[in-house]
């Protein structure tokens, strides 16, 4: 069966056996990202980019990480009313750290290309670009510390200061947003996980349970009465004339009252005038807009389902409204749609996995680049986009690669598992290194190899059928010895076996010694008492 | 040393990487700390003087100096000694009211350093009692007290040792002190606290082991003792150290934090001892008692440091004419008003979550500077050994029959040739390093050290005159153990 299916087996139509020259940009980094190194690379930039970045905090997460908003433009420290603005942001999940290296190739693609790339700089010196590559820092970096998978931000729910994060921990910030909040029911239909419990890994946040308008003058003996009576939801609910003004929750979090703060502003969106919006999040290959809390159309469905499927078509993913992959309450878009009229996308990164491995990454960040810059090229009139818009801004492969492999195919795709076909490669006699390939386009699996050294390169590679048959080529599956695990392992974690020697050699030596001694004197003292020398 | 262990030992730790420091902190203790108690119990065994006659009799009239040099960098030492000896009463009567309760360790930190009054008080009240026991002669009632406390204090220590480990998140206290990393190898600070430390803690330097010597018993040994004196001072600083550094990561809330706290960034990196003891008994039922009763032994701890730290200076007073109870009085007036600078001068530092707290940075100059101070006068007794001929000295004095160990040839090697190379490499790095760093504080390191080298030179022929007494025998020639 094996040999048959393997003289079928994809070839490579471009064979790298020489790798002649490995040019590297730093675009191409294969590790993920610390918020301490983001952190300290932003304010290089700020100091590298005075004209073209403005850093600032627009906020603090609860353990007082500031929440960095770069924005770029050209003249970035003014807020010029002629050009749109745009707004990017990283996960709101804690371990989605794909999300933090989409946006962190945003910001550095705009300013290593600006006044290279004509595109780039029209974009930068025309659009107001803000950028925030961390929603929820401490859970990303508690994660990298911990080896934890944490979604939620750090909010001590019970106030028991445990130092471990389990789920009594945490807000779930993109339930956080106040637009058709709805206390009253469980929006989230994600297998009995309620919003409203704490221990919830979607839990919405503490319910707002205060008299917001100052209407209810019998709070203290009911506090039923009056409260929370008119929710998020542009509607006048209990009919006194006023709008939203008593909502039953959301914005609890510092985080995501933080990012209301920088859309709200400029109130009169002169100077900071926000039209579209994008966030990224892991995984589904998906482009989803609002609404999440209903399954009726919004107003601009049409619009936002258009330039959706454009920005979907850039990654290979696909474009849809948010209640049809499962209603969400309190998300992101819904309010940012809801009540500030913005144009806004979630975006899903990946069909695989929450955490790629990190030799994946720059797959990841330049299949996700291309939908963000469209999305600020249309941002001066989005909804004046139509089906015969221009769209000149689409991504253009980047031809960089040291070594593309592009794989032929002579058996159908289709018949191959995705996420299971890899390219196995080296230079020289080391381990072979493992990438995975993903169906471009145009039906075929290709990646891009970016070996650390020159030389001649070896490679093969091995897939899987749908029927679950295991292929190899060239070479039965068999003989690969070398299997590179691609699970994600924090870098901090050192081994228990590695300390346990640690102490024992310290202990050992002196606390043993001590008693050692000690054992010795005791003995030496009864030796000489009993010679009578003391 | 009580504190040197507990509060000293986990700070150094915890600021100069952990595994890294502890490394050469142990690496020290055996070609430093040993070798150096070894000479100076011998030499003191010797001479049977404080530490200027010791140094007139023993190596010649022109350097008496060194003795002196010795007697003032302890003295200095107890400056600030006192001022965390007081710390630690406060930290009892903290306790006794109940602990931490709903505030944070650094908030009673904070208040408390911020009150300059109160942290003089406590200062003032610590050393009037140390005064108070060396004036009248009290010390085998101290004694008596501390053969009571030095038990419950090693058995606080043991139940903490268990109760930090089991911690939630102690691991990583663990990890942070037991695997040393590469980075903190390759600075000079780091080399020169784990030397400070060993200096400090097994008293080598300070000339304890010259004063006490002479009051040894006939026919008793030194060499083991020495041995047992430096490996149960390590014994009680790696306990620390584990107890400290894994409640700094049990109770932060993330590695990340605690490794903050660490690095000075959020807590006071010579305060976060206290601050965390104080919150891991918040943790411990009942825990306001156990603090109080440790703070209680821990300040006896550090009283009986403190009576030695007086008795030295006292022991060379009274070699150059004085009446004991004028050296005491003088020595405690000076303690005090040397003391009260460090308790007072602190700066307010931001930590990264906005937090303010503050930092005693005088006190912590004069960690770093009398550090240098005591490894220069562990160079002296080198030097007084080199003098008086290594293999002589060697021979007659540190293998005698009374030693129940026999210390070999290691020795002889670790004076003539480690201890000029470690003194010299470590003295030129960390000056280089501060220079680099801020010429002025340099300029205060320099100053101070040089002030008080320049008294000692300056009054070498008074105290010489003052300890005269014949040299303990004619210089022969110099015979190479190691040929």
């Amino acid at each position: 069966m094996g040999l048959m299916i393997l003289g079928a087996f994809p070839v490579p139509a471009v064979a790298p056996s020489m790798v002649e020259e490995v040019p590297r940009t730093d675009l191409h980094w294969t590790q993920y990202h610390r918020y301490d190194n983001i952190t300290q690379q932003l304010r290089d930039l700020d100091s590298r980019y005075p004209d073209l970045v403005k850093l600032e905090s627009m906020g603090k997460s609860w353990h007082q990480r500031d929440l960095w908003v770069l924005k770029i433009s050209d003249m970035a420290d003014m807020d010029d009313p002629e050009e749109p603005d745009v707004l990017v942001v990283g996960p709101h999940h804690g371990n989605e750290y794909i999300g933090v290296e989409v946006v962190w190739l945003v910001i550095n693609y705009l300013l290593e290309n600006y006044q290279v790339d004509p595109r780039v700089t029209w974009l930068v010196d025309n659009r107001e670009i803000w950028v925030v590559p961390f929603m929820n820092p401490d859970a990303h970096d508690y994660n990298f510390e911990s080896g934890q998978s944490f979604r939620k931000n750090l909010r001590d729910n019970d106030g028991d200061m445990a130092t471990v994060r389990d789920n009594s921990f945490g807000v779930d910030l993109n339930r956080n947003y106040p637009f058709h909040w709805d206390s009253l029911h469980d929006g989230d239909i994600t297998g009995g996980n309620s919003r409203f419990s704490r221990r919830s890994s979607m839990y919405a946040g503490p319910k707002d349970n205060y008299d917001d308008d100052g209407d209810s003058i019998l709070t203290f003996i009911n506090r039923g009465l009056r409260v929370d009576e008119d929710w998020v939801d542009n509607l006048d609910n209990d009919g006194d004339g006023l709008v939203d003004e008593d909502p039953d929750g959301g914005f609890s979090e510092p985080e995501t009252r933080a990012l209301r703060d920088l859309i709200q502003r400029d109130p009169y969106r002169n100077n900071i005038n926000f039209t579209v919006y994008v966030d990224f999040h892991s995984y589904s290959g998906l482009v989803l807009y609002p609404w999440g809390y209903t399954s009726q159309p919004c107003a601009d469905a049409e619009t936002l389902q258009l330039i959706g499927e454009r920005m979907a078509e850039l990654s290979n993913y696909t474009a849809m409204q948010g209640y049809d992959l499962y209603q969400t309450n309190g998300d992101s878009l819904d309010w940012i749609y809801g009540k500030e009229g913005i144009l806004c996308y979630t975006v899903e990164i990946g069909k695989e996995q929450h955490v790629p491995p990190p030799e994946e990454i720059p797959y990841h960040t330049w299949n996700n680049l291309g939908s963000t810059l469209y999305l600020a090229e249309v941002a001066k009139d989005p909804r004046g986009v139509t089906e015969a818009s221009q769209q000149w801004l689409a991504p253009e492969p980047y031809d960089g690669w040291n070594a593309q492999v592009r794989v032929s195919t002579m058996v159908p795709p289709e018949q191959l598992k995705e996420g299971a076909v890899s390219v196995h490669y080296r230079v020289g006699d080391g381990p072979y290194s493992t990438i995975k390939m993903y169906r471009g386009p145009d039906g075929y699996y290709s990646t891009s190899i970016y070996p650390d050294q020159k030389g001649t390169m070896e490679y093969f590679f091995t897939a899987e059928t749908l029927s679950g048959n295991q292929l190899s080529y060239p070479g039965p599956v068999e003989t690969i010895d070398v299997e590179v695990t691609s699970e994600f392992v924090s870098s901090q974690g050192i081994s228990m076996g590695l300390l346990a020697l640690s102490m024992l050699f310290f202990l050992g030596l002196i606390w043993g010694g001590f008693a050692f001694t000690v054992q010795m004197a005791i003995r030496a003292d009864r030796k000489k008492k009993a010679a009578g020398v003391i | 040393m009580g504190l040197g262990n507990i509060w000293r030992f986990p700070v150094l730790a915890g600021t100069n990487g952990g595994g890294s420091f502890l490394l050469l902190y142990v690496i020290f203790l055996f070609s430093w700390g040993i070798p150096l108690l070894i000479a100076e119990f011998s030499m003191g065994r010797k001479t049977n003087r404080g530490t200027i006659g010791a140094f007139h009799d023993f190596v010649g009239k022109r350097f008496a100096w060194m003795g002196l040099w010795m007697v003032v960098v302890s003295t200095i030492v107890g400056f600030y000694y006192g001022v965390v000896m007081g710390w630690t009463l406060k930290y009892f009567t903290i306790m006794l009211s109940g602990g931490v309760g709903s505030s944070s360790g650094l908030d009673i930190w904070n208040t408390f350093i911020g009150t300059g009054w109160q942290v003089i008080i406590f200062q003032v009240i610590s050393i009037l009692i140390t005064a108070f026991i060396v004036y009248k002669g009290v010390e085998s009632g101290v004694e008596k007290a501390c053969s009571i406390m030095m038990p419950t204090l090693i058995i606080l220590l043991v139940f903490l040792l268990i109760w930090a480990v089991t911690r939630d998140g102690a691991i990583k206290g663990l990890e942070f002190l037991f695997i040393p990393k590469g980075e903190y190898l390759g600075m000079g600070t780091t080399w020169t606290a784990a030397l400070g430390q060993i200096a400090f803690s097994t008293s080598a330097g300070f000339g304890m082991g010259i004063t006490y010597a002479a009051y040894l018993k006939k026919g008793q040994d030194t060499t083991l003792n020495s041995v047992i004196t430096a490996l149960g001072n390590s014994t009680l600083g790696i306990m620390g150290g584990i107890i400290v550094l894994c409640s700094v990561f049990a109770l932060s809330a993330s590695p990340a934090e605690a490794y903050s706290a660490l690095s000075g960034e959020s807590v006071p990196s010579i305060g976060f001892p206290f601050i965390f003891l104080t919150q891991l008994f918040g943790t411990i039922p009942g825990g306001w008692l156990v603090g109080a009763i440790f703070f209680i032994a821990l300040s006896f701890a550090a009283l009986t440091s403190m009576i030695s730290t007086m008795e030295i200076g006292a022991a060379n007073f009274i070699d150059v004419g004085w009446d004991r109870k004028k050296a005491v009085r003088f020595l405690a007036f000076v303690t005090i008003l040397g003391g009260i600078p460090s308790a007072l001068i602190t700066v307010q530092s931001t930590a990264p979550d906005g937090g303010t707290f503050l930092l005693p940075a005088l006190l912590e100059n004069q960690m770093v500077v009398w550090d240098l101070g005591l490894i220069t006068s562990g160079a002296f007794v080198a030097f007084a050994v080199y003098r008086y001929g290594i293999n002589r000295f060697y021979k007659e004095l540190v293998n005698t029959p009374d030693n129940d160990l026999v210390i070999g040839r290691w020795w002889p090697f670790t004076i003539k040739y480690l201890f000029p190379l470690q003194f010299t490499l470590l003295l030129a790095w960390t000056f280089y390093e501060v220079l680099h760093e801020s010429v002025l504080t340099f300029a205060t390191m320099l100053v101070q050290l040089m002030a008080v080298l320049m008294i000692a030179v300056w009054l070498n022929s008074w105290v010489g005159k003052k300890v005269e007494r014949a040299p303990v025998e004619p210089l022969q020639s110099e015979e190479d153990p190691l040929n």
